[in-house]
């Protein structure tokens, strides 16, 4: 029998561009030009921004390549087809917790920002629950809805984001980007690191290669997908600079969505822009949190194959949320998102290019 | 499962004997005054003519009489006399031969008239379905400025030959079905065979196979029989009453479902955007009908989201209020003595009530109540101190909008989304409306209709599709059909400018 042809389970390389590009961008965009400002002066963590997007990008083409290898394959068989079987499912399981670690993170510092923006009489505690049941509905449906989701609300995101940018320019000084490259290297150094924090994430290339039905069109779909959230981070990094000077920046506890607040409407509908910006901006966190959750859920669905999906979510759930409720004030959020940080670069520095390497010597094993 | 015998499974087959095939079904049918029965004897042998009396279309049995008078007076010919008269008639109207007692009941239902003849065990059924129906009328629900003034009627056939008339291709497919356990009815499925992808078509006979239900009382229930998910508040499929609406849809590759003695077809698939186009855009000028498309798709917003936004500022985040709008809603607030959000439940469900009254009543009181209740409760209330002016306004705003969508059903839909609305922004303000309307959009991508997503031309992306989604390009621009549908035949127009 015939079949309409996208309704089968997968989704195009159009479609992991977006779920690549939403998943990158999340609350790490909130603090980002702080992070480099502090390490950086003037205008010059835009060359740190655009190291680092290089960087980023090579490991993502090389990640796509292993769909091109391996189609049709998930991440725990990519890995048994190139290393011994301890070893994968070593990493699978460090694989699994990165993501875990990553959705409690996300869902506690979207209850700790709308506490701060929009509810301040409200526990963070109900409020990072109710996300986390949001995410909880979303996983209870299909796999290919929850990735296609961002192609619903990724332009809304990026719309608002240059609206962010184009309302300030009015307020925007120049002189604020000066003195140019008086950074030393280990400045650049550290905040190439730092900002790496901001990209964690784009291993979900490899949780859904199994789903990609043009595998050979996935590396340059990846690419396109980081390199939209490189210019997203360059032009925030930019703008925050350029309305809050080098020194102001690092001031401010979320320099992007303080942005928000320096933007007067013209009609006077809303004053403080910061608050809806923020609102429309759950809808990009929440794309982020819920992929990590699913690629977690896809780690433990192929460590336990006989189990069903929907007890796996009724598991993983609560140990996500309680997670989430581990660190303690700011200090103890920042302490998280550093160390999910470093892991993410660590499992960046160990999967993708030595396994690539192995792979080519060893030749794919069909 | 082991069958009861009962009249309705009874598959004996047609005696030779013409009185106890009668007998037989007066039996079945009970004494009924409305079953006529016909004696004849034509060269001395007898037949009987059953029909049922206001079921059947007196013209189209008079017809039949006159070509079995003609017979009766004819010079006698070789064949034997059940024959000719099959095959005089056989030119005349639709027939069919029978042999089982079943189905000379159920053709006798079904408004044909039944010819038996002695010592032949089979006998003929000549189509004379009719009576009175009424007459096509201008659309009562869903009317246009511009394009044509037809609706469906109840009848079958009628509402085929309707859409035939507009699409006039060769290749415009019409199925019927039998649906129902007890009221057995008539469903046609209509496509274009050589343009709709014939997955979808495969999907819909499956359903439409598989129902089962005692009557299918209007397309309504069939509608429920055959939807992708039941539990979820978007109609699946468009009911529309509009022909010109029909061939449309047929056009871009989607099918319509028709059932017997109901004035609405059904269109599938569809797609969540679907619901807020109207015929009309495309009869218009692409920029009248740009225009009006984007300014329905901006009332789904307003209806969904005006009241629960202003509960949100004003219970929540009143720093996000300009100072001097902040003074005007607190002066209006003042005295009230409830929060908004009780504000806003109660005019939300006053205006449901007025909405829902002002349908049920006769039409010369129906515009009484929108007065009595527009006018005099809304005024009364502020009045009285129980609601706040601009409450007024934004519900008053809000019911507007959700009655500027063509679809009716959809509009029900948004005004029950609305009061979870309302809810979300009373706990949580903004941050649960978010919240909501990021649960709505899972639902509505995990929706499928007829297996295509609800979803379609946003999520999964067909950016072609947009030509038409919001706006609606020239007509010269439009050349292909919605890629989401997957058509076989993807190109409207092959002739180049």
């Amino acid at each position: 029998m015939s079949k309409v042809k996208y309704t089968d389970r997968s989704i195009s390389a159009k479609e992991l561009m977006y779920a690549v590009a939403s998943m990158v961008i999340g609350v790490g965009i909130f603090n980002l030009p702080r992070y480099i400002t502090t390490v950086t002066n003037g205008i010059d963590g835009v060359i740190s921004i655009l190291l680092m997007g290089g960087i980023v990008l090579f490991f993502v083409w090389i990640m796509g390549q292993f769909i091109r290898m391996y189609p049709g394959k998930g991440i725990y068989e990519i890995l048994l087809a190139i290393i011994p079987k301890p070893l994968a499912f070593l990493l699978i399981i460090i694989y699994g917790a990165f993501f875990a670690l990553l959705a409690a993170y996300e869902i506690r510092a979207i209850a700790e920002i709308t506490k701060k923006y929009l509810l301040p009489n409200t526990s963070s505690d109900s409020l990072s629950l109710l996300f986390l049941l949001v995410n909880v509905y979303a996983l209870f449906g299909s796999r290919t809805a929850l990735i296609r989701i961002n192609s619903m609300f990724l332009p809304v995101v990026l719309i608002v984001s240059l609206l962010l940018v184009v309302l300030n320019i009015r307020i925007m000084h120049l002189d604020n980007f000066y003195p140019l490259l008086t950074t030393d290297l280990q400045g650049y150094g550290s905040g190439m690191i730092s900002i790496f924090f901001s990209f964690t994430g784009i291993s979900i290339i490899l949780s859904y290669s199994y789903l990609v039905n043009e595998p050979e069109k996935a590396s340059s779909a990846a690419v396109k997908g980081v390199f939209i959230s490189i210019i997203i981070y360059t032009m925030v990094f930019v703008s925050c600079v350029a309305v809050f000077s080098n020194l102001g920046t690092d001031f401010l506890e979320n320099p992007t969505i303080e942005l928000g607040k320096e933007i007067e409407l013209p009609g006077g509908f809303f004053e403080r822009f910061e608050s809806v910006y923020f609102t429309i901006w759950i809808m990009t966190i929440f794309n982020t949190t819920s992929m990590s959750i699913d690629s977690s859920l896809i780690v433990l669905e192929s460590l336990f194959k006989k189990a069903k999906k929907e007890t796996l979510i009724v598991i993983l759930s609560p140990i996500i949320f309680f997670v989430s409720m581990v660190p303690i004030g700011m200090e103890g959020m920042e302490a998280m998102g550093t160390f999910i940080g470093r892991l993410s670069l660590t499992l960046m520095a160990v999967v993708p290019v030595p396994l690539y390497i192995i792979a080519k010597i060893r030749g794919v094993k069909k | 499962m082991k069958k009861e015998e009962s009249p309705h499974t009874d598959y004996s087959l047609l005696s030779n004997s013409l009185s106890s095939n009668l007998e037989q079904i007066q039996t079945t049918l009970g004494p009924t005054p409305d079953l006529k029965v016909l004696r004849y004897e034509i060269r001395s042998e007898h037949l009987i003519i059953l029909y049922m009396a206001d079921l059947v279309d007196s013209d189209k049995l008079q017809n039949i009489l006159k070509s079995i008078k003609y017979i009766r007076y004819a010079p006698p010919v070789d064949l034997p006399l059940f024959e000719q008269m099959y095959s005089d008639i056989y030119l005349i109207a639709q027939t069919a031969k029978l042999s089982k007692m079943n189905d000379v009941i159920n053709h006798l239902l079904n408004g044909k008239t039944i010819i038996l003849m002695d010592s032949v065990s089979e006998g003929f059924s000549v189509d004379t379905y009719g009576g009175k129906v009424r007459a096509i009328e201008e659309p009562q629900t869903e009317s246009l400025i511009r394009g044509p003034k037809v609706s469906f009627t109840e009848e079958i056939g009628v509402n085929i030959a309707m859409i035939r008339r507009q699409i006039t291709d060769k290749s415009l497919k019409v199925e019927s079905f039998v649906i129902g356990e007890r009221g057995k009815k008539k469903v046609a499925l209509l496509y274009i065979g050589d343009v709709i992808n014939p997955a979808i078509v495969e999907e819909a006979r499956h359903r439409l196979q598989h129902i089962s239900i005692d009557a299918p009382i209007d397309s309504g229930i069939i509608e429920q029989s055959i939807e992708d998910n039941f539990m979820s508040p978007f109609p699946q499929f468009i009911s529309t009453e509009r022909p010109d609406k029909v061939a449309l849809s047929l056009l871009q590759g989607r099918l319509a479902i028709i059932p017997d003695q109901t004035a609405n077809a059904l269109i599938a698939p569809i797609s969540i955007l679907d619901t807020v186009q109207s015929p009309e855009d495309y009869y218009e000028r692409w920029h009248i009908g740009s225009l009006l498309r984007m300014l329905r798709a901006f009332a789904v917003f307003i209806s969904l989201f005006l009241p629960s936004f202003y509960i949100a500022l004003v219970s929540f985040h009143q720093g996000l209020i300009p100072s001097r709008l902040a003074f005007s809603i607190a002066a209006s607030r003042e005295g009230v003595p409830f929060p908004a959000f009780v504000e806003a439940l109660m005019m939300a469900i006053t205006m449901e009530l007025l909405r829902e009254a002002g349908l049920r009543l006769p039409k010369p009181i129906g515009q009484t109540i929108g007065i009595v209740g527009g006018i005099v409760i809304g005024e009364a209330a502020v009045q009285a101190g129980i609601v706040s002016t601009v409450m007024v306004i934004v519900i008053a705003i809000t019911a507007i909008a959700s009655f500027t969508l063509p679809v009716y059903s959809m509009g029900v839909t948004y005004r029950i989304l609305l009061f979870s609305f309302i809810f979300a922004a009373g706990m949580m303000g903004l941050y649960g409306i978010s919240l909501a309307f990021i649960v709505l959009v899972i639902h509505i991508v995990n929706l499928t209709s007829l297996g295509i997503p609800y979803a379609a031309p946003l999520a999964p992306i067909f950016i072609n599709d947009w030509k038409e989604l919001f706006v609606r390009l020239p007509i010269s621009f439009i050349k292909k059909r919605p890629v989401f549908l997957d058509p076989v035949d993807e190109v409207r127009s092959e002739k180049e400018e």
